[in-house]
């Protein structure tokens, strides 16, 4: 398995609430190389978040949560660990974005010493003074002007692109082999989006980190990444290189996730296809394929047998999905449903709803 | 990390706070306290003044003592000048006030500042100990609580928590006597006090018992307080940032989640120790401790106003004070409250 930084294998994740058993992650395998980019793409709630943390080791197993499957970095058995043998891996090996950079930062602490604890707690420097230096070259890396007063701010004291900026830094302090970014620009305005994530691809290049990038928009991460994954309920549902997926999608699924956006280059006035229906109820998951109530192209086999992941071609892009965009299987499926005007599900088609 | 990129950030600057402005802000919220204290005074110090009058008999009556005449008793109220009209008498008094001068006991004649200089450093001493008491038991049972939530460490200290808060004071009290200071047990003193300038380790084992019996029900409640938002505190994202930086608990609990989840805890032990200041009858009279608390009801059964109304006094002062004090902690302790104070 050379080249492979990290691997999961089969993970789950459910939680017991008073509500029932969420099936948030059901099975996720997937594996990020050394130095690439691998895009998590998903509606929210798909469970994106809770597979990135549990990747980390940071969602574990307890009273109400249920996990199972392997995890593995580096040739180390990270499910395997104890939480303060994992610790060692967190931030110096594995570094984590979180979402909303307003409430990820301490607010009663400094930047600066947000930023030295990474520092002094891994050992990267051997005096405070040199852990301050280090700081503010680190701030002054991520784009931030002034940064020897920086490190004395707190953080309300930043707009939301600079907070962001720092958590990046901090992320980054300790030269980590992985980056999981979990939606790093959804919470901020979407000038600051583009340069954030400019900065998380200059890093990316001039460093040989890998890193996965979360994001609930397929657009973001078109240009940005090496292979993506695409999630739906907890599963993924299709992985392919990003060229290739967005060249041939196989699921249904990737492709209403393409068609809700507008396209990054070409005609702007193309109409925007909202994703029909909702996402699946974790509480309660739909039998078989868990877009099949929501699918234009679904007959009676999606909805009671879950597809397997299949190779389309090459085992580099798989899929879930019994009539995969382009095959005969398809056609014929689409020709069905358009007739009678509903999918198998009873969900209403039409003509225009299938235009691909 | 040795990258260097040249990405310019188009995000505005902070404003950057002009120095002096700190201390600006310091003096205007010193002054605002400062008003609110006068107002607060005339306020109390009138009531008071208002219900002894309103109150049956007065001083007169009981300087007279019980087998005076009427006649006795009239010329008595004319010589503490007691016959003079309600307001007449008030303004007398703030004038006094006003020239440092806190008038006489009635009774005893003793001068009221040399009574309070007697009674305050007691309650002060006993205040400030029940309150340290209180905050070193909590605060460590309300971190570990707050880290392992419906454990052995939160149940147990949640449970004697609340017996120990539902049980009245002079229950407590007096369990507390029976086990430290009856029988073979007997290692501490029941009652009595003992000044610190005369016997320090006499003063100390004299204080053991009133002050274990106040900060036990302080102790419940700022546990209870303090665990809850530490809780909410330990779901926040900062922390979650922290774990992922690999820091270990212990750093996490106490340099990250316990400062942003002290503030009502601090509000709360603030307000505690104003009120103890004012003395604590009940603690007093069980342990017989000559504290404000026995003075201000000594003050009232005599209808000594003078002496209650020094009391009162020092009572509201020490309040407003200790609520600017909390205050500037805010100050040091949030930063965020700099900017919109
Ligand atoms: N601690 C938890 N307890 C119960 N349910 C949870 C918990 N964390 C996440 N979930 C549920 O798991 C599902 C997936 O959530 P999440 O991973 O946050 O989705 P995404 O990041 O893709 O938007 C959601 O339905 C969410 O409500
Ligand atoms: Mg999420």
């Amino acid at each position: 398995m050379s080249g492979e930084l990290l691997t999961a294998d089969d993970v789950h994740v459910r939680f017991r609430t008073r509500g029932g058993v969420v099936h948030a992650v059901e099975g996720v395998s997937l594996a990020v190389k050394a130095g690439e980019v691998l895009a998590v793409v998903g509606e929210s709630g798909s469970g994106k978040t809770v597979l990135t943390r549990r990747l980390m080791g940071l969602v574990a197993g307890g009273r109400d949560t249920e996990v199972s499957g392997t995890v593995t970095y580096d040739g180390t058995r990270l499910t395997d660990l104890s939480g303060k043998a994992l610790s060692a891996f967190w931030g110096a090996e594995i570094a984590l974005i979180l979402q909303d950079p307003m409430t990820s930062l301490n607010p009663v602490k400094r930047i600066g010493v947000q930023l030295t604890e990474s520092l002094l707690l891994h050992k990267m420097v051997a005096t405070k003074q040199e852990a301050r230096d280090r700081a503010v070259a680190l701030l002054r890396d991520v784009g931030l002007s002034e940064p020897d007063r920086r490190v004395r701010q707190y953080p309300h004291e930043l707009s939301g692109g600079m907070r962001q900026r720092v958590t990046i830094a901090i992320a980054l302090s300790c030269s980590p082999r992985l980056l999981l970014a979990d939606e790093p620009t959804t919470a901020l305005d979407v000038t600051v989006q583009a340069q954030i994530l400019d900065l998380l691809a200059d890093l990316h290049r001039s460093s040989d980190m890998a890193m996965l990038l979360v994001t609930h928009d397929l657009r973001v991460v078109r240009s940005r990444s090496d292979r993506i994954a695409v999630m739906y309920a907890g599963k993924i549902v299709e992985t392919a290189p990003t060229a290739a997926l967005f060249a041939e999608p196989r699921m249904p699924y990737t492709e209403a996730l393409m068609n809700a956006v507008p396209p990054v280059s070409g005609p702007n006035h193309v109409r925007l296809q909202v994703i029909p229906g909702r996402p699946p109820d974790l509480l309660n998951p739909p039998t078989g394929c868990k877009f099949s109530p929501r699918c234009p192209y679904a007959q009676d086999r999606c909805l009671t047998e879950d597809p397997p992941l299949r190779d389309a071609g090459s085992p580099v892009h798989q899929y879930r999905c019994w009539y995969p965009l382009g095959t005969p299987a398809w056609a014929e499926a689409k020709a069905r449903n358009v007739e009678r005007g509903a999918s198998a599900a009873g969900t209403p088609v039409t003509e225009e709803m299938v235009l691909t | 990390m040795t990258a260097t990129v040249a990405t310019a950030t188009t995000d505005p600057p902070a404003p950057r706070a002009p120095l002096g402005a700190r201390r600006r802000q310091l003096l205007r919220r010193i002054r605002k306290r400062l008003l609110h204290l006068v107002l607060v005074l005339l306020a109390v110090t009138f009531l008071a003044f208002v219900v002894v009058d309103l109150l049956p008999g007065d001083a007169a009556v009981v300087v007279a003592g019980d087998n005076a005449t009427p006649e006795q008793v009239q010329q008595v109220r004319e010589t503490l000048q007691l016959d003079r009209p309600l307001l007449v008498r008030y303004v007398d008094w703030l004038g006094g006030v006003a020239t440092g001068d806190l008038g006489s006991s009635f009774r005893t004649g003793q001068p009221v500042a040399a009574a309070l200089a007697e009674r305050i450093p007691v309650s002060f001493e006993i205040a400030i100990i029940a309150q340290i008491l209180a905050l070193l038991v909590a605060v460590p049972l309300a971190v570990y609580s707050a880290y392992r939530p419906g454990r052995l460490v939160d149940r147990a200290s949640m449970t004697i928590g609340f017996g120990a808060a539902a049980m009245p004071q002079f229950v407590f009290g007096m369990v507390l006597i029976v086990l430290f200071a009856g029988g073979v047990t007997s290692i501490l003193p029941a009652t009595g006090f003992t000044p610190f300038v005369e016997d320090p380790l006499r003063n100390l084992r004299s204080i053991i018992l009133p002050c274990l019996t106040l900060m036990i029900a302080e102790a419940a409640v700022y546990r209870q307080l303090l665990r809850s938002d530490m809780i909410s505190t330990l779901q926040e994202d900062f922390i979650l940032m922290a774990r992922s930086k690999g820091l270990g608990p212990r750093t996490i609990l106490l340099r990250h989640a316990l400062r942003p989840s002290s503030f009502s805890l601090i509000t709360l032990s603030g307000v505690n120790i104003g009120r103890l200041l004012g003395g604590t009858v009940i603690v007093e009279t069980l342990f017989a401790i000559p504290g404000l608390g026995q003075l201000i009801v000594q003050a009232v059964f005599n209808r000594d106003y003078m002496i209650l109304q020094g009391a009162l006094l020092f009572v509201a002062v020490a309040y407003v004070v200790i609520n600017m004090l909390i205050d500037l902690l805010y100050l040091a302790l949030d930063p965020r409250v700099r900017r919109d104070a």
